[in-house]
């Protein structure tokens, strides 16, 4: 009797502890660079949000197009005028999962070598794609980094050709974003 | 009978969190992103004029906008005066952005040999979620007409600026105004328009229809100014290329004392030459 009572006990605390392992940020980071002869450009984007659910290794991200911080406000207003068309396309997402979530240890501090697949949608365009990054685990923290590129051909995102020499046709991305469990 | 009901209650335990779990396996909504996006409606007209008149844009915070103005003569003047183009009065002039929503301009003009300041406030911003359906801005002009005796030396503006960006291609914009001379006071109501035709260029109207006149002034001497043009953006230039019925390009000038109509084709060509220079880094005001 006090065994099954105890076996029950621990069976819902089981699935309590799994229910609560999402990790989640509201203020991730997103760098991007577009680099050529002419120009370099970069924004940041301080207000990345991003979930990672433990159990499947789900994993979500949602940027604000508009959040997006350049050096120089013009170019910003290009960039979500001309480029992004942020009024009508103003979120970009990720949805997808960790394709070797079994092989991070989320209890036990390290970092793993994790690859994300899954679809990305900006500028009205959805494309499947396969990221590599780096799960670091730090106590209550997960700290998911990922550099990849953006052919902004595959996006639907036209540069005229007058500014051709000034904005590069694949952009590197930089993502840095420091999850906490909730 | 004690065990199946403690297997009930394990089924129960185990199983709905179970369920609970799938559905977040399935329902793609790791993320509480459903609410919608707040954000402040950006560039509902390339430049802070519409033609002639204040737009709903203030220059950004740190960043110079360098205007040089065209107006060249009436078209009517016929093939001898190359239908205006041998005429022009010219005015220069900058905007400043001092703080965010705040901007200072001066200029130049060669019409009355005028010099002019103003400063443009927007004390309300609108939204992407209509929370704020419009922005509203203060403009506060001063104007000096250079020269000798001159009957009214100094003017001044006040606008409210009511404008809405209705689409993503169209903003239209309603400007109450009032130009005070020593010789009385002028009334207008100005409307403006704008419609993208493509990403960098725009299909501009603005109308300025006085309202009430200073007392004594005759009806047949001034007309209301209206504009039609096109916006061209070219990275950091905006273009505006337009023909008007006004030579003056600030606002005592083309509001209160508008001396052609398209009637007689008094019409000119002119065009407006914006170029923005950050002067300080933008992050220092966020």
């Amino acid at each position: 009797m006090k065994k099954l009572i105890f076996f029950l006990f621990a069976t819902l605390l089981m699935n309590v502890g799994l229910l609560a392992q999402v990790f989640s940020t509201g203020t991730g980071t997103i760098k991007f660079f577009s680099k050529t002869s002419a120009e370099d450009i970069d924004a940041t984007n301080n207000l990345v949000k991003a979930a990672l659910d433990v159990a499947s290794g789900n994993l979500e991200y949602a940027v604000s197009v508009n959040n997006f911080i350049f050096k120089k406000t013009l170019m910003q207003k290009h960039f979500q005028e001309n480029y992004m068309e942020s009024g009508k396309f103003p979120k970009s997402t990720f949805k997808g999962s960790i394709t070797n979530n079994s092989s991070v240890d989320y209890k036990k501090d390290g970092t793993y070598p994790v690859t994300a697949k899954g679809k990305l949608t900006m500028h009205g365009v959805t494309k499947d794609v396969t990221v590599p990054g780096k799960i670091t685990i730090v106590g209550n923290k997960a700290v998911l980094k990922a550099d990849f590129n953006v052919n902004l051909d595959d996006y639907n995102i036209k540069v005229p050709a007058n500014n051709a020499s000034q904005v590069a046709k694949t952009i590197k991305v930089s993502m840095d974003c420091s999850l906490v469990k909730k | 009978m004690p065990l199946i009901f403690f297997r009930f209650v394990l089924l129960l335990v185990v199983g709905i969190p179970t369920t609970l779990a799938a559905q977040t396996d399935t329902g793609m909504s790791l993320l509480d992103d459903t609410e919608p996006v707040r954000e402040k409606v950006q560039n509902a007209f390339k430049t802070s004029k519409i033609i002639n008149l204040q737009s709903m844009e203030v220059t950004d915070a740190g960043v110079m906008d360098m205007k040089i103005n065209h107006r060249f003569g009436a078209i009517n003047q016929g093939a001898y005066e190359a239908f205006g183009l041998d005429n022009a009065v010219v005015r220069i002039g900058a905007e400043y952005g001092l703080v965010r929503n705040l901007s200072l301009n001066f200029g130049r003009s060669s019409l009355d040999k005028l010099l002019d300041a103003g400063l443009k406030y927007r004390f309300m911003h609108q939204t992407t979620d209509n929370k704020k359906p419009l922005s509203m801005l203060l403009y506060g002009g001063w104007a000096r007409v250079g020269g000798q005796s001159v009957q009214s030396r100094y003017w001044y503006t006040g606008q409210l600026i009511i404008g809405r960006k209705m689409t993503d291609k169209l903003s239209v914009q309603l400007v109450p105004s009032v130009v005070i001379a020593p010789s009385g006071q002028t009334y207008a109501l100005g409307m403006g328009f704008r419609q993208k035709l493509t990403q960098r260029t725009t299909f501009n109207m603005e109308y300025i229809p006085v309202l009430i006149k200073p007392e004594g002034r005759s009806t047949n001497n001034y007309y209301n100014s209206l504009s039609v043009g096109v916006d061209i953006e070219t990275g950091g230039h905006v273009f505006q290329l337009h023909f008007t019925n006004s030579s003056g390009m600030a606002e005592p000038q083309f509001i209160a004392q508008n001396t052609g109509t398209w009637t007689k084709q008094e019409i000119r060509f002119g065009f407006n030459i914006s170029r923005v220079f950050t002067v300080v880094d933008p992050s220092r005001f966020k």
